[in-house]
């Protein structure tokens, strides 16, 4: 069956070792793949950024 | 670490550092929450990736329904599923039928060696994690290294049989 909202948008992304360590312990704790963790948590921290208005760069 | 609140008298929901929220119901199934379009929750259940679908260990199946799909040695789950979903007693005729053919599925040896290599794999991913994580913590680099290499290791010997 195909996706109806596919992921067509890929982002190259590098890690140090012992991110990329961390990132495959999390996950595979979280039951994901490393990619479907790395989606989920950044995906959800964005979207909570979007919903709080806030804004990083405020004052400087 | 994760925290874990029980939200109800058998399911437990874990808030992870990580922001993963985990819900383990009663039978020890753990399902992720996930915040979907219109903001609807859903819970998915959390499949062993590591595992290829082929080679995962057969279930028991509800004969009354199709939603509950279980390893055929949790009899416990499967009574209360039958209590609570079908309202037949732990003692009645049907649930007895039920829990005979999880039994049948458990019996064969097939399912015993492959559980018996399930658990040595799960074993293995554990000890990878943990040399992982020392690695995380190392200072040394040339140590680190070490510590990673010994953890690709043992993930390579969990993936093989």
């Amino acid at each position: 069956m195909q996706e109806k909202n596919p992921k067509t948008r890929s982002v190259p992304i590098r890690f140090t070792p012992p991110e990329f360590d961390a990132l495959r312990v999390a996950s595979r704790r979280a039951g994901l793949s490393v990619s479907s963790f790395i989606r989920e948590v950044s995906v959800a921290a964005a979207m909570q950024r979007l919903a709080s208005g806030d804004n990083d760069r405020e004052g400087t | 670490m994760s925290k874990e609140v029980e939200v109800a008298p058998t399911l437990k929901l874990a808030i992870g550092d990580d922001r993963v929220l985990q819900l383990t119901n009663g039978s020890g199934t753990r399902f992720r929450l996930e915040v979907g379009a219109q903001g609807i929750v859903r819970a998915r259940k959390i499949r062993d990736l590591s595992t290829p679908p082929s080679e995962r260990l057969p279930m028991f199946e509800c004969g009354h329904c199709e939603r509950f799909r279980i390893r055929p040695d949790m009899h416990l789950a499967i009574r209360n599923h039958m209590a609570r979903l079908h309202d037949f007693d732990a003692e009645s005729e049907e649930t007895a039928i039920e829990i005979g053919r999880a039994r049948e599925i458990s019996k064969d040896p097939g399912w015993r060696d492959r559980f018996a290599w399930e658990q040595r794999r799960i074993k293995l991913y554990r000890e990878a994690d943990k040399l992982r994580i020392a690695a995380i913590r190392e200072d040394d680099l040339a140590e680190a290294r070490k510590l990673r290499r010994r953890a690709n290791e043992l993930e390579r010997k969990a993936r093989e049989r």
